[in-house]
């Protein structure tokens, strides 16, 4: 088997379709470094043995990241991740723009208010000497 | 694109029938081994006797087994559909891309084989054990009219054979073929196309009274005593029905073929 | 809840629809198909048409027709009404040279040894690759001198699986393809099958009641109960539209 090892985790319950699921792996994969910047994608085949799905949603799950200059394709040598170092950036700070929405929507519900969230955020980086653990 | 680029023959090739007839010629559902070791078991044991019964009544004795062989041919070509079915092997056969009589015919094949081995080996036993008595049979002119009817009367064997399989492969494809009741509907197919074959092979036996008769020789005895003489006298056998027969037989093989392929559901 | 629409318009811009050789006629189509046992209906107006390229999943219960349908494709049961074209051909026997089928039950001869099941379909099927075959068996742990009389249940349903992947034919029929095959190597088995599958030429039905099994490689799927089409449509957009295969399956079924 070629490529990295890179298994994207798919959940089947869930309704966002397979080859956006695909698509997010990787994205993640990239924002947290486990892909670098040139490193090879695996064969769509065997992307699609790995995590059990069609190998045409494989297929359009990598014109899709090729359409959004996630990854560049080589004829004939694989798909790779794009040479950007924008894109990290652009990646990194889109997830965490996600994770940030997710933790406010959350707190929000809880009945938290803007300084009150401040407030806790400071206290707990402190707390934990701003270490930054960070959930996935 | 690939996949269609393919030249996908039907039909048997030279290896698909060496495949087919293999497998007919060792398969066991027929019981072919138990008739061979039937037949070959009494010649021995005859040939044990022989001493005691003398050549004349082992060498009859030996023409015994010949007996069996209708019925063996019979019950084989109700084998060749019926075990197939049975063990699910028709999935195999019928997705094949051959023409279904191809592979029934295959199948007939191999059991007209194997009885005609058993009945060389019957007769081949009684040459053997008659051995010394052929001198006699030369002088007393009886040999003169064994040896000439020889070619015709194998013929009739083997028409008597060929007709007797078909007939039961026939039946055994209409059990398959009825959803219900199989059993019966195949013995009254049976009845009815016995019935109707003894009456079509007249009919066609006109279209072929052009065809040579069969000569047999038949023998009686004249005077008594020192005296007494064979006499032979011709048998001739009017092969227009024989023919009609055959063709009304191989009418039936197709009609069966075609009813396991286009209509019996597996 | 009806979601059927036409198979055969499949608007997806991925190229595999497009045929390189203006073979644009579906590998697959059935009409009006009605077949009727003594006591029973078992197929009840099919229709269904399948595009070149397509992984289709046959679901239903069990008793609910799939099994029917694949013979009457295979050309192994004949319908009452209706018909059944194979690549434009109605079944025959040109069309059983184009489709490999898979049967629920075990066709093979207890005398034959594995080797000579393989000699047996790669004499038949002018499309059966060696090399294939030979990839095929390691991966299902098979022996070429294995008797077929002594393999366990689940080595049979292996071998079923070698001698069907390992041909290159434009329609794959698969019956319960993982009936027998311990619940341990169900996955292995499916990765197999997504490896051995060709895709674009290749077109694939497989029928299963389970579904989770195989969610992720259909393309497109039908539910089929008492021998009528009750749902079908594109895999994703019916996950999109209600969560998992296999949850739309227990729900149509429950």
């Amino acid at each position: 088997m070629g490529g990295r090892g890179f298994t994207p985790r798919l959940d089947f319950t869930s309704t966002r379709p397979i080859y956006l699921q695909i698509v997010d792996e990787v994205r993640r994969a990239i924002a947290r470094g486990e892909l670098r910047p040139g490193d090879r994608l695996p064969s769509q085949r065997d992307l699609a043995v790995q995590a059990r799905v069609n190998p045409n949603t494989v297929q359009r799950a990598y014109r899709e990241m090729e359409l959004l200059n996630m990854t560049e394709t080589v004829r004939g040598e694989g798909t790779f991740v794009a040479q950007n170092p924008v894109l990290i950036r652009s990646l990194r700070a889109e997830m965490a723009q996600e994770a940030l929405q997710q933790f406010l929507q959350e707190m929000r519900a809880l009945g938290f208010d803007g300084s009150e969230i401040r407030a806790l955020v400071d206290q707990a980086l402190t707390g934990d000497g701003g270490g930054g653990a960070s959930r996935g | 694109m690939a996949a269609g680029a393919i030249q996908r023959r039907t039909g048997l090739t030279g290896r698909r029938f060496g495949l087919l007839l293999r497998k007919e010629l060792t398969s066991l559902e027929g019981l072919f081994p138990v008739l061979l070791g039937v037949t070959l078991l009494w010649e021995l044991f005859l040939v044990t006797r022989r001493p005691t019964w003398g050549p004349g009544a082992v060498a009859g004795l030996s023409l015994i087994p010949l007996g069996l062989i209708p019925f063996w041919a019979m019950w084989a070509g109700f084998q060749s559909v019926r075990a197939e079915w049975n063990g699910d092997h028709a999935q195999l056969l019928l997705t094949l891309p051959v023409p279904f009589w191809q592979v029934q015919g295959v199948k007939l094949l191999a059991i007209w084989l194997q009885a005609a081995l058993t009945s060389l080996l019957v007769a081949g036993a009684a040459w053997l054990l008659a051995r010394e008595l052929l001198q006699e049979l030369r002088v007393s002119g009886l040999w003169d009219v064994i040896w000439p009817s020889l070619p015709a009367a194998s013929l009739l064997w083997g028409v008597l054979l060929v007709q007797l399989s078909i007939v039961a492969q026939f039946a055994s494809a209409v059990w398959r073929t009825v959803p219900r009741l199989g059993g019966l509907v195949a013995l009254w197919a049976t009845v009815l196309a016995g019935w109707l074959g003894g009456r079509l092979s007249g009919l066609l036996g006109y279209l072929f009274q052009w065809v040579p008769d069969l000569r047999l020789l038949g023998v009686s005895v004249q005077g008594q005593g020192a005296q007494a003489v064979f006499v032979r006298y011709p048998i001739l056998i009017d092969s227009g029905p024989l023919v009609g027969g055959l063709l009304f037989a191989l009418g039936l093989f197709w009609v069966g073929a075609l009813l396991l392929e286009r209509a019996a559901d597996v | 809840m009806d979601e059927r629409r036409p198979l055969a318009t499949e608007p997806e811009a991925d190229g595999r629809g497009a045929p390189a050789d203006g073979e644009g006629r579906p590998v697959l189509e059935v009409r009006d198909l009605v077949k009727r046992y003594p006591g029973a209906e078992a197929l009840n107006g099919v229709s269904l048409t399948l595009p070149r390229g397509t992984v289709l999943g046959l679901l239903g219960p069990n008793g609910s027709g799939k099994s029917t349908l694949l013979k009457s494709i295979a050309g192994l049961v004949h319908p009452d009404e209706g018909e059944v074209r194979v690549e434009g051909l109605p079944v025959g026997t040109a069309t059983k040279a184009r489709v490999a089928y898979l049967p629920e039950v075990d066709p093979y001869y207890r005398w034959m040894r594995v080797a000579q099941v393989l000699e047996w379909t790669a004499t038949f099927y002018d499309d059966w690759e060696p090399d294939r075959a030979e990839e095929l068996l390691q991966f299902m742990n098979l022996r070429r001198d294995q008797k077929v009389g002594g393999l366990s249940k689940g080595q049979r349903a292996r071998l079923r699986l070698v001698v069907t992947l390992a041909r290159n034919a434009p329609l794959l029929l698969l019956d319960e393809p993982l009936s027998g095959i311990d619940l341990a190597s169900r996955a292995r088995i499916i990765r197999g099958l997504i490896g051995q599958f060709r895709g674009g030429e290749q077109s694939l039905i497989i029928s299963t009641h389970e579904v989770a099994e195989v969610e992720g490689f259909l393309e497109r799927v039908v539910f089929l109960e008492r021998g009528r089409i009750r749902l079908e449509g594109e895999a994703e957009a019916l996950r999109v539209k209600h969560g998992s295969l296999q949850a739309l399956f227990e729900e149509v079924f429950a």
